[in-house]
């Protein structure tokens, strides 16, 4: 492991809703409030920030972080942006991880926020801009053709129906209903429900996908001697890893999520784990299309290609299973602010490490989760591992 | 080993043109909503944070010092008078063209604030000077929408 | 953890639409004329010729399209151009049935990864099938992964050097 041990010791987060009445930098600040009360610090005991937020597009503000960054205690401050689309939310946990693991900083703010509804007509359109500008945007693509394109490759390899990969968006959207901050949590959705919503760009129906949202999370992180004076349960970061592939992602296997598998590997080697399967207790990877969490699952070694749905199918992933999966409800039940959702994965390992999730509350003490996330044109792969 | 080739003429540069186009719909906030409400009411308020003694204008949620909450208590009326503490006078459009009256801007402390307010300036001809003495000019009741615009501007105190 | 989630306002669309809530609305309007750059430039050419070229790497091999003038692979220049047929196999499709804000379409639109002959394996391109029915039914009897596909072209004098230069891909078989 490189550099000092760095910890966890507080979170604090928004609902996640469709559209919010609060500004971004309220946002952030309802975040970074809870989170600082969670552990009884004050903002003044703050060394640094660490902002994430993705594109500007959304909050319709250039600069965006400056503007955030009020609300997200960095007046004054050593402050820093990270931005790698949706695997923002891991990788500022993984910045906030650096600043202390250097020796430069013994705490810090990391705050992940997303105000996609300032986005008119609706804010799928400014992923438009996603697409290359002179060979791709003149076909007039949408967003859901790259997810599509994707699910229909990786449904084809292996074989896989509909019905194998709507059992995550149940699965996810059921445990949402367990969870203060959600969005679309819905105890009583059936497998059924998800196979007649209205098609979108086939194979993908409305309830496969998560929801536009408003949202905040921050956590506080801390060199382990303030970690110990400032919590008696610090969740402590084991292993990160993290990694890019290439922008022609026509030219790529969209079958498989190279790029989550090259950030795991690094984070488990830093958390020398050998047996992922074992060694991992609680999984929460990126979910914001029902078949990419089986995609990320076979990435992060957690399963062999093409059998992921066998974990779901088998109740395995259930929150009571041998290797609960996505227990917070995910990104298709509590919803999905581009850059705070990852963080919400980070946040419920969190809480679910040190018996605090409530009714989500994964059973028999798990020590070790990792959260994915994931972004930018199919293509970052961002991976945590924290124990306690 | 170049590997740009060398492009002589400009008209010999490809370039492929398109357009971003977006709308951005933006609330006022939780403090936003209530500040704008004020000044179509005729008053301007600010929040102010009784551990750093710092009021904001416009009024915020939260203190930015210390990140405490601004919650019902630390609303207060500020203004309507307030000192000019610099000003400037522009001639050019956002698109660089030149305006056909040049608009007089000011940075205002309002009585009662500590944060630093911007609005126009009224009263063409006025020797506007660093420490002067102004008021809050609002727009007639029945004008005012719930916008910055609520505020006419500024002028110096009759 | 109740406590720590911040009861935050959710509004209704009616709040916004209705002016219960003050908003100020901005157009985020830019302009843009992207340089095609060396290898996109003469690609676009190519189109206009009714041609579809790529570039080789002699380090890995690789005959990429769309071409570039270096490797990202190998992370140096490529070697040479390279022509290839107009040809190719579908790696992926999809059925799209909504446009990109949102309203759906009256004919689906069928966008498909393409793996052009001529180029190295799994070199794809983004662009769109044709000819293969109006409905979501009938595509999806029609379409399959590993399709073979033929480009159709705009006529020369139609063509302006964009990607657009090919209409859409339809199936080879009868």
């Amino acid at each position: 492991m490189a550099g000092r041990r760095v910890a966890i010791v507080g979170a604090g987060m928004t609902k996640f809703v469709r559209r919010a009445l609060e500004t971004g930098p309220e946002l952030a600040w309802e975040a970074a409030h809870k989170a600082l009360e969670s552990c009884e610090m004050t903002l003044d005991q703050i060394d640094a920030v660490v902002l994430g937020s993705a594109p500007d597009a959304f909050d319709g503000v250039h600069m965006k972080v400056e503007y955030l960054s009020p609300g997200a205690g960095a007046w004054g401050k050593p402050t820093i942006r990270g931005y790698v689309g949706g695997g923002t939310g891991v990788f500022a946990a993984i910045q906030g991880w650096y600043h202390i693991a250097s020796g430069m900083f013994d705490t810090v703010l990391v705050v992940c926020e997303e105000k996609m509804s300032s986005c008119h007509p609706h804010p799928q359109a400014a992923f438009n801009y996603i697409f290359d500008h002179t060979l791709e945007r003149p076909l007039g693509p949408n967003l859901l053709w790259i997810f599509a394109l994707e699910m229909n490759a990786y449904m084809t390899k292996y074989g896989l129906t509909k019905r194998d990969i709507a059992m995550v968006a149940v699965k996810n959207k059921r445990n949402a209903a367990d969870h203060p901050a959600a969005q679309l949590g819905d105890p009583n959705i059936t497998v059924e429900d998800v196979l007649n919503s209205e098609v979108l760009a086939w194979p993908v129906q409305r309830l496969d996908v998560s929801p536009t949202s408003d949202g905040a999370v921050a956590i506080v992180m801390a060199a382990e001697h303030v970690a110990r004076r400032v919590t008696n349960k610090p969740v402590w970061v084991e292993g990160v890893g993290w990694s890019l592939d290439t922008q022609y992602w026509t030219n790529r296997d969209l079958s498989y999520p190279t790029y989550v598998e090259e950030a795991a590997r690094k984070a488990y080697a830093m958390a020398g784990i050998k047996e992922p399967r074992k060694e991992i207790h609680i999984v929460e990877p990126y979910d914001p299309f029902d078949y990419k969490e089986l995609h990320h699952l076979e990435g992060l070694l957690l399963a062999d290609r093409g059998k992921a749905a066998e974990l779901i199918a088998l109740g395995i992933a259930n929150r009571d299973g041998d290797m609960p999966v996505t227990p917070s409800g995910g990104l298709l039940g509590v919803g999905n602010p581009i850059a705070a959702a990852g963080l919400m994965k980070v946040a419920e390992l969190f809480w679910q490490l040190r018996g605090e999730a409530g009714k989500r509350q994964v059973p028999g003490q798990p020590r070790r989760g990792l959260a994915q996330a994931w972004g930018d044109l199919m293509q970052v792969g961002t991976v945590i591992i924290l124990g306690i | 080993m170049a590997l740009i080739e060398r492009i002589l003429h400009a008209r010999d540069a490809r370039a492929w043109h398109g357009t971003i186009r977006l709308e951005g719909v933006y609330t006022a906030g939780v403090a936003g909503e209530r500040w704008l409400r004020g000044l179509q009411a005729g008053k301007i308020y600010g929040t102010r944070c009784p551990r750093c003694q710092y009021t904001y204008v416009p009024a915020r949620r939260f203190c930015e010092r210390c990140l405490g909450g601004l919650d019902e208590g630390a609303w207060v009326e500020v203004g309507p008078q307030g000192t000019l503490l610099s000003w400037t006078r522009v001639y050019l459009a956002p698109d660089g063209s030149r305006l056909a009256h040049p608009r007089t801007l000011g940075l205002i402390r309002l009585d009662g604030a500590d944060a630093l307010f911007i609005h126009d300036l009224l009263d063409e001809g006025t020797p506007w000077a660093v420490g002067m003495r102004v008021e809050a000019v609002f727009r007639p009741a029945p004008e005012r929408v719930g916008s910055l615009l609520d505020l006419q501007g500024f002028r110096p105190i009759r | 953890m109740e406590r720590w989630v911040y009861p935050t306002t959710g509004l209704r669309p009616e709040d916004i639409e209705q002016g219960r809530v003050l908003t100020t609305r901005a157009p985020l309007r830019g302009e843009y004329a992207w340089d095609a750059g060396v290898a996109v430039g003469r690609f676009l050419a190519e189109l206009k010729n009714g041609r579809l070229i790529g570039r080789r790497c002699r380090s890995c091999g690789r005959v990429m399209i769309p071409p570039r003038m270096f490797c990202e692979q190998c992370f140096r220049p490529t070697d040479e151009w390279v022509p290839l047929a107009d040809t190719g196999t579908v790696i992926t499709f999809s059925v799209c049935t909504i446009s990109w804000d949102m309203r759906r379409l009256e004919v689906p639109e069928v966008p498909a990864v393409i793996a052009i002959d001529g180029a190295s394996p799994g070199m794809g391109i983004l662009h769109k099938l044709g000819e293969v029915g109006q409905t979501l039914e009938e595509i999806l009897q029609r379409v399959r992964v590993g399709m073979r596909v033929q480009a159709v072209w705009k006529p020369p004098h139609e063509r302006e050097g964009a990607i657009t230069d090919i209409r859409y891909f339809r199936p080879l078989e009868a």
